[in-house]
């Protein structure tokens, strides 16, 4: 009884939560004295007018000043200079003088664990909102539902400088389209994923070079390594105790997954319980790409591996740090994962400690002579700055964007003052205080050539401090100095952002054609259909037959599958028209 | 006199007040919140302006192909849970009871009681080394047996008896406590006369130490048949995966899947009420019987 209560207890104060909230709510809305109320009509006016003809400026002060409230999720571990905080900084000072915005916080929250969602969550459902404040696309839906946010199409095209709507449009756009509802925009995106979350194939390479292996060229190569990793005592101590294939339960995650595997085979799977990976067929159509037929040589790919030897049946139950074990323990030199790796669960110290080991990011061969395609399932922005309805200047916060990109990414740029610095000693990250941030989607790209660049020519006067930094790492690696190896293999010839460069110079990367919040039947049967995949997947490779992947596409297809397929090709059609 | 003890009365009751609204605010007012169960729920709209279904939730999961499954293999584990829950501290505290030293029985009982302070989060990551079947001590042991390497989480068929058997282990000590305090409750006088005439320590744990101890056996059992449709979401959460899904996939896991993922409220609510109804039916039934059959009230 004891639990079931508890739980029971838990979910009804939460409903109660909602039930308080709801009140509060209608109470707001139906009051008329409520300001928010009076100050929808006037905003209404003010964009109908165009502000009185003239030419919009994207960084024009207002006088006489204006408020604006705002709420913050900061880093447990943000520092702030002397004096200053997350009310009163370099960022809020700069709103105030140079585009007479007073902004002030109504609350600022941890951002670790699930404090800041549930915070804003109880914001949005209680109706106590700021005039602006960051929301993730489930948030952002909820809020288009319920009409509380303000449409922000006009205000963005009048507003944004050409800095703002350059950086927005890279990646074709995807980062507006995430925050488009029904061809309008509702909230201004924030940084975004990008397109670096794609996988690669991390390898011992001095295990692959002291077994005289070719690199990995090809599919057929890259699986000779896994078992020869296995067969054939890589670390040479005389025991057969060496795993070939890194991989855990998550078969998505940006560390031992098996994304790049499938992707080696052009099969593009990806489910998470909101969302999949979406492909075009051969007639424009949407499908999902974990049923389609490329899907099956890969199985059978990981089924001979599996009885190969070359995977450690654990894997079932292993998730990413347990994986990862046996790779830090120097049992294992195989795995997909991110640009990341390095860092974790790859040691960037592990060189210093011993010398000999080395691993190298390589791009996802092919097995055919066509070239893998990786996959990023969602390129869109991590939050969105909202603005709520009825504001009376929705258009301060693009000039809010715009000025963050003026002062850190632009040629006027004074990173030492906006960005980034050292007071007395201590350094602190200044970008973090402001209110409104984004950048570039290719800001680690672009550093990655201009290092490398400046690496060639010995000449950094065109760096930013931010690409100085690497730079110096780089140069400290090359003098000897083993503790920078996690650099190298970052922003090196051979690092991983060489690897993310060739996928982008060759177009190699598939972007998920569905970019909307999660459909109705995702929200509902979004994780029935992640189950089966997840079966069908571990089941095959622990020795099911291939063939029995047809009979999962039918129940997928039958548990709801069918009706996503359906909803997707109508939000395709409603965005692309 | 008479007045100044009724006011006394008034301020007792005056003291419970606190402990009542308290009551009242957080248990009553928000089994309101249940209507969430017949709603299709949206967080923005509130209770208030969600669109109500009746019991088209309920009909929902019901529908659901893995539900029969999953409903079996909750009630398989947790009546295991509920067994070995049962006879295995009752045995435990017989045993420790005969133990003379004091030193040793108290040690026992503090070593035994440990398991119960450490979390799931942190028993599945040591269980899942114990019981690797490649460096994992249980199967080296079974190795030297001779067995071949058994991969205990990764198989169906033994999943569950891992449930249970570290579930027990974890949680029996607290309950061995609890029946060793009752033992210590039962009069000597009666040992001493059953000695003489006769009884030895089998007949004296039959007929006296059991009968003694016989009503706080029917409370512990009587208050843990409401947790039949509780086969601990903790544990299961933390040590299940995809291939054990068809022994190991509980009700509270399946709908954790199903809906708080998705913020499906709704579907959530109807299955806490579910299991609530449930439990409180078979709750009320064990205390008609136990007051039927072992004249034995708990409330």
């Amino acid at each position: 009884m004891s639990k079931s209560g508890t739980k029971l207890v838990l979910i009804v104060c939460l409903a109660f939560m909602f039930l308080v909230s709801a009140c509060s709510q209608s109470n707001n809305t139906g009051s008329s004295k409520d300001p928010s109320n009076v100050s929808a009509t006037t905003s209404a006016d003010a964009t109908a007018s165009g502000d009185d003809n003239a030419a919009p400026d994207g960084m024009g002060k207002y006088d006489p000043p204006i408020d604006l409230t705002t709420f913050r999720c900061m880093n447990d571990a943000e520092t702030y200079p002397p004096g200053d905080s997350i009310d009163k900084n370099v960022w809020y000072r700069a709103y105030q003088d140079e585009l007479g915005i007073n902004v002030t916080n109504k609350w600022t929250v941890s951002t670790s664990g699930t404090q800041c969602e549930e915070k804003t969550n109880l914001s949005i459902v209680s109706g106590d909102l700021p005039d602006f404040f960051p929301v993730d696309t489930k948030q952002l839906k909820n809020l288009v539902d319920a009409g509380m946010v303000q449409d922000m199409t006009e205000v963005f095209d009048k507003y944004a400088s050409p800095l703002v709507k350059e950086a927005y449009t890279a990646n074709n756009g995807v980062a507006m389209t995430a925050a488009t509802f029904e061809g309008k925009l509702m909230a201004i995106p924030g940084t975004t994923r990008g397109l670096n979350g794609v996988d690669m194939v991390w390898i011992r390479e001095d295990w692959r070079k002291k077994l005289n292996l070719p690199e990995p060229k090809t599919m057929d190569d890259l699986l000779n390594i896994i078992k020869a990793f296995v067969s054939q005592d890589p670390d040479g101590n005389g025991k057969k105790d060496t795993i070939g294939l890194t991989m855990g339960k998550n078969f998505y995650d940006g560390y031992a997954g098996l994304a790049g595997f499938f992707n080696a085979f052009h099969a593009y799977p990806y489910t998470s319980a909101s969302t999949s990976m979406w492909i075009k067929d051969n007639d424009g159509k949407l499908v999902y790409g974990g049923i389609q037929p490329e899907m099956k040589p890969a199985l059978q790919a990981l089924q001979n591996l599996y009885k190969a030897g070359a995977i450690d049946p654990q894997f079932v139950v292993y998730d990413g740090s347990k994986a990862a074990e046996a790779e830090n323990q120097g049992k294992a030199g195989v795995h997909f994962g991110y640009f990341w790796n390095i860092g974790w669960p790859i040691d960037g110290l592990a060189k210093k400690n011993d010398p000999s080991i080395e691993w190298k990011p390589y791009p996802v061969p092919s097995v055919d002579g066509t070239p893998a395609m990786v996959q990023v399932p969602d390129p869109t922005a991590y939050w969105n700055f909202a603005v709520k309805k009825g504001v009376k200047h929705p258009e301060a916060i693009v000039k809010m964007m715009n000025l963050f990109f003026e002062h850190i990414f632009s040629d006027n740029a004074e990173p030492d003052k906006y960005h980034s610095g050292t007071v007395d000693g201590k350094s602190y990250g200044y970008f973090d205080y402001a209110a409104v941030q984004g950048e570039h989607p290719e800001k680690n790209q672009i550093a990655f050539r201009a290092v490398n660049e400046a690496m060639k020519s010995g000449d950094t006067s065109g760096l930013n401090p931010e690409q100085k930094k690497y730079y110096t790492a780089l140069k400290d690696y090359q003098d000897g100095d083993l503790s920078q190896w996690g650099a190298d293999r970052t922003w090196g010839t051979e690092g991983s952002f060489s690897v993310l460069g060739q996928y982008k110079d060759n177009n190699l990367i598939k972007v998920n054609e569905f970019l909307g919040a999660p459909t109705n039947t995702m929200a509902t049967k979004g994780s029935i259909l992640m189950d089966l995949e997840a079966k069908m997947i571990t089941k095959i490779i622990l020795g099911d037959p291939v063939d029995s992947f047809d009979q999962y596409v039918q129940t997928w297809k039958q548990s709801g599958g069918d009706q996503i397929t359906q909803e997707v090709n109508e939000w395709y059609a409603e965005n692309h028209k | 006199m008479n007045k100044k003890f009724k006011l006394g009365d008034y301020s007792l009751y005056l003291m419970l007040l606190p402990g009542l609204a308290l009551i009242v605010i957080f248990s009553y007012v928000p089994m309101a919140g249940l209507a969430i169960g017949f709603q299709q729920f949206n967080p923005t709209k509130g209770l208030f302006g969600s669109k109500y279904i009746g019991f088209d939730n309920f009909k929902y999961v019901y529908s659901l192909d893995d539900t029969i499954n999953v409903l079996r293999n909750t009630v398989s584990i947790a009546v295991m849970k509920m067994a070995a829950g049962l006879v295995v501290p009752i045995a435990v505290a017989l045993l420790l009871n005969e133990v003379g030293k004091a030193f040793f029985r108290k040690g026992v009982q503090t070593l035994i009681y440990l398991p119960h302070f450490l979390s799931w989060v942190i028993l599945a990551g040591i269980l899942m080394d114990v019981l690797s079947p490649s460096t994992g001590i249980v199967n080296q042991f079974l190795g030297f047996l001779g067995f071949k390497p058994i991969f205990f989480l990764g198989t169906p068929s033994w999943f569950q008896p891992v449930l249970v058997i570290s579930d027990v282990w974890k949680e029996f000590g607290f309950n061995t406590i609890v029946y060793l305090a009752a033992l210590t409750g039962i009069n000597p006088n009666l040992y001493e006369a059953a000695q003489m005439d006769g009884a030895g320590r089998w007949k004296q744990t039959w007929y006296i130490t059991l009968p003694g101890i016989l009503p706080i056996i029917i409370l512990l059992a009587t208050l843990s048949l409401g947790n039949v449709l509780n086969a601990g979401f903790d544990q299961v959460f933390n040590m299940y995966s995809p291939v054990v899904y068809s022994t190991g996939d509980i009700i509270d896991t399946y709908v954790y899947r199903l809906g708080m993922i998705n913020f499906q409220f709704g579907v959530a609510t109807a299955v806490g009420l579910f299991k609530s109804v449930v439990s409180f039916v078979l709750i009320s039934v064990s205390y008609l019987l136990a007051y039927r059959f072992a004249n034995y009230r708990i409330f």
